[in-house]
């Protein structure tokens, strides 16, 4: 088991990717029109649980306002193409990047605290974009929502739209694993672990703080836009801090101190919802003790009980 | 923006002003906990509701509204406080020692857990909690009527912040929590007990909480939801203020729910974009709060 | 002609005056040393050399450059190192990472988003030279926090020389060390100095350290500098006797 690990792990990047990426398409082939639907939710709750662990796992930020970012990638798609008639392949692509300009300002803010008072003001601007969306009503739909986004040319079924997500996902996917193993996220994982030291070793903190944000909120305005997209409508709760809390346990509850971990905690989690919900509304209740029994049992997730178990150091966070 | 005659606008710097004592009340617990403890409770909004969703609860049974109501004061944040000492004694004591971002995240899943709670003994029910006589009714300032609770509530707020100074000022009890605060091995290294100041301080602190939510319910009506809004309103007190300092969380306060009521009169739908909007200065001007200390 | 040149700085905190009216000077190579009781505010200037705060008055100048108010990111590439008296590392890196997260952010590759960190060669080569140098080599793929006390010390000693320091600041760099691995630290110390051709300007509670290497002393008591010379004159100062020393020199009757 452990040999065929190594050897599994002494694969180029491309060629692992590639390979989930098959296992994804190949699966795609048996799955009902439900199953599919369900699989492209997993894969952008996995991608949006991806998007915050940048912040949350390797930044040691912890961030309780990410649905700002998800929710501006949705609404962007919806008023673009209701409103003004943008085509929607384009609406999607300019999504990501009015996420990240969002995030260059309450970025701007939140970083200029650290630690506890990060969080706090995450929430807070979190909660003021979700007030104004909301008393926005005449240009956002306020607690209507928006409905009746137009389908991509190309997306005519279930399957299309499935493959879809598989491509934009794993394209996501290896673009964050570049980072992970980047300079960048280095030296990101050091401002985490002593913020000090990092400033004197030349390191501009706040400005590594700021970028991971924003990069973040790009990836997230990709999932909130996907979303939109597979359900036609965006919703203002997509803003609310509900919304937040779910890549944080979805990161939580795969791993956050590892690549994978948060994608399978994320997509995990929306099967457990869609799953438990058929039996109770407290859908809530059973994330709140779930997320108290890792936090004080296993808190390195899923991927740190398997780490310990193939005999690696926890806390190692690399790809 | 609307003429508005200058009568109303005091009349709702008063009304604010009451909205700022529970702002205070809550946000000082928030603030003695953090202190203290160096965790942010982020439940500390859901036992504010649990607080409000309690009164109701307690002035239903006793039935007597004249009664109901001080039977509700009285027991409504001494159970909130309960739970709280049960939380400390179960939870929080096992991550005192972890890394802040553990503990951020455990307090926010007891912030699901508790809301969920809520809305299995109470429903989505709203609810409202019957005054006595004497303040259910209006007193005439400026040839306007201003509730006489909020009136009321203009005397217990400088009365809750009276005691809490005093009792962090001139009490043993108090040297050693502002002993805690800045030194905590010395407080261990004298031989006090930190393990009772911590969960002494933690129940005081929800004590607060519960009883702000106590207050509101006598004032406003109680719905689910209501964690989530005063814990931004807390936060951004702390914020406005700066963590940890009382005189912070009561400018904080006033500073929210003065200029809340402000706007409200002359752009209801916008009003309640102004705690961020002034956090967002305060941190451009003076990222630490008005009161606190630069961190390190 | 000097590296460093503090001249009459002033700090307080609250009432108390924690550096009042200091100067020193440390010139090219030269190894100098801070010596005072608890409280006598070395950390503090160090601070304020280091950028950490800035002093209410006086300048320093840092080859003839004035560096007040710059930030410690800055200071530290204009070529002043530093380690600190707590060991003060990056816990969950590998020891080999904490050394390529500071040669990284020296060559301004901070900001390279897309390019495996094991593929630069020569930012790996002189990880790998740094590790040597301190003789962590063996230690490379250890969790930084899982060293011992001492190494965790010569680490911080590596990710200060990771940034080509033309100055060290060391506070205390033998704290809480056995004496063998403060002798080995030491010589480690001074070797490196030589080496690079580095000025040193240390704290240090061990005396035999500090008259071991230092070449020249200043004696801080109450923030203010109250003896500086050689480390021969420094030990027979009567008021420095008086007030360092303490209680360990019989008292004039």
């Amino acid at each position: 088991m452990r040999q065929l690990w190594q050897r599994w792990q002494a694969l180029p990047a491309v060629l692992q990717t590639l390979v989930f990426a098959l296992v994804f398409a190949l699966l795609g082939l048996g799955m009902t029109d439900f199953q599919l639907s369900l699989v492209s939710e997993m894969l952008i709750a996995a991608l949006f649980a991806l998007s915050l662990n940048l912040i949350m796992g390797y930044g040691g930020m912890v961030h309780f306002g990410h649905a700002a970012f998800y929710g501006l990638g949705g609404y962007t798609v919806a008023i673009l193409t209701l409103r003004y008639g943008v085509p929607t392949w384009l609406a999607m692509g300019l999504a990501p990047f009015v996420a990240a300009l969002g995030a260059v300002i309450i970025g701007w803010f939140c970083v200029r605290r650290v630690r506890l008072y990060f969080s706090i003001l995450t929430l807070a601007f979190g909660q003021l974009l979700y007030t104004v969306v909301f008393q926005a009503a005449d240009f956002t739909g306020g607690d209507n929502g928006l409905l009746g986004i137009p389908k991509l040319p190309f997306i005519n079924s279930e399957a299309d739209f499935y493959y879809f997500t598989l491509v934009v996902f794993f394209v996501c996917f290896f673009v964050i694993r570049l980072l992970v193993n980047s300079p960048f996220v280095l030296v990101l994982r050091a401002t985490r672990e002593n913020a000090e030291r990092a400033q004197f070793v030349g390191v501009n903190v706040r400005r590594h703080q700021l970028i991971v944000f924003v990069i973040g909120a790009f990836f997230a305005g990709v999932s909130g836009a996907m979303i939109a997209e597979h359900n036609s409508l965006v919703a203002v709760d997509m803003f609310f801090w509900a919304t937040s809390s779910e890549p944080i346990l979805g990161s939580l509850l795969g791993g956050m101190y590892s690549l994978v971990g948060p994608a399978i905690g994320g997509a995990l989690l929306i099967y457990l919802e869609v799953t438990i919900t058929r039996f109770t509304l407290y859908w809530p209740l059973v994330l709140g003790i779930l997320t108290v029994f890792i936090v004080l049992v296993a808190p390195s997730g899923l991927v740190g009980l398997v780490r310990r178990w193939l005999g690696q150091s926890v806390a190692e966070d690399s790809a | 923006m609307p003429q508005i005659p200058i009568e109303s606008v005091l009349i709702q710097v008063l009304n604010g002003l009451s909205s700022g004592m529970i702002f205070f009340i809550v946000a000082s617990g928030l603030s003695l906990i953090f202190g203290v403890m160096r965790v942010i409770n982020f439940a500390h909004g859901s036992l504010y509701m649990l607080g409000a969703f309690l009164a109701t609860a307690v002035g239903a049974w006793v039935a007597e509204k004249n009664l109901g109501f001080f039977v509700a004061l009285l027991i409504a944040p001494l159970v909130v406080a309960f739970v709280g000492v049960v939380l400390e004694f179960t939870l929080f004591k096992r991550i005192y020692n972890k890394e802040h971002l553990l503990q951020l995240l455990l307090t926010y899943g007891l912030t699901l857990i508790l809301a969920d709670v809520v809305r299995i003994i109470w429903g989505g029910e709203i609810l409202r909690l019957s005054l006595p006589e004497f303040l259910a009714g209006a007193t005439r300032i400026m040839g306007r009527r201003v509730a006489n609770y909020n009136l009321a509530l203009l005397v217990v707020g400088p009365l809750i912040a009276f005691g809490l100074w005093f009792l962090l000022q001139r009490t043993r009890w108090g040297r050693i929590i502002r002993a805690s605060v800045a030194n905590p091995e010395i407080v261990s290294a004298l031989g006090i007990n930190t393990q009772w100041v911590f969960t002494g301080v933690f129940a005081l602190g929800c004590w607060l909480a519960g009883l702000g939510g106590m207050l509101i319910s006598g004032r406003a009506s109680v719905s689910l939801g209501m964690d989530v809004e005063i814990i931004v309103q807390a936060f951004a007190v702390v914020v406005i203020g700066g963590l940890g300092s009382f005189t912070g969380a009561l400018v904080g306060s006033v500073i929210i729910g003065v200029t809340v009521a402000i706007g409200t009169l002359y752009a209801p739908s916008t009003a309640q974009i102004i705690p961020f909007a002034i956090m967002a200065l305060v941190l451009i001007l003076r990222p630490w709060g008005l009161f606190g200390k630069p961190e390190r | 002609m000097n590296v460093l040149d503090v001249q009459n700085i002033y700090k307080a905190f609250g009432g108390l005056q924690a550096t009042n009216n200091v100067s020193l000077t440390v010139a090219k190579g030269e190894i100098v040393a801070v010596i005072g009781p608890n409280g006598a505010g070395k950390s503090t200037i160090f601070n304020q050399i280091s950028g950490y705060f800035a002093p209410d008055e006086g300048k320093i100048l840092f080859e003839g450059r004035n560096i007040i108010g710059l930030p410690p990111q800055e200071i530290v590439r204009l070529g002043i190192g530093r380690s600190f008296q707590r060991s003060n590392i990056f816990p969950r890196l590998t020891t080999f990472e904490n050394v390529q997260t500071a040669v990284l952010s020296y060559e301004n590759k901070a900001l390279h988003f897309f390019r495996p960190t094991r593929s630069y060669n020569e930012v790996n080569a002189r990880v790998q030279e740094i590790l040597e140098a301190i003789g962590l080599q063996d230690s490379a793929s250890q969790l930084a926090g899982k060293l011992s006390l001492g190494d965790q010390k010569r680490l911080e000693i590596g990710l200060a020389l990771s940034m080509r320091p033309k100055m060290m600041l060391l506070d205390e760099p033998t704290a809480g060390m056995s004496p063998e691995e403060t002798v080995a630290t030491v010589q480690l110390v001074e070797h490196l100095a030589h080496q690079y051709g580095m000025s040193l300007l240390f704290t240090e509670h061990d005396m035999s350290v500090v008259f071991g290497i230092s070449q020249r002393i200043y004696v801080l008591h109450q923030g203010q500098i109250i003896a500086e010379g050689k480390p021969q004159d420094i030990s027979k100062n009567p008021e420095v006797q008086r007030v360092y020393l303490g209680d360990d020199v019989p008292h004039q009757p």
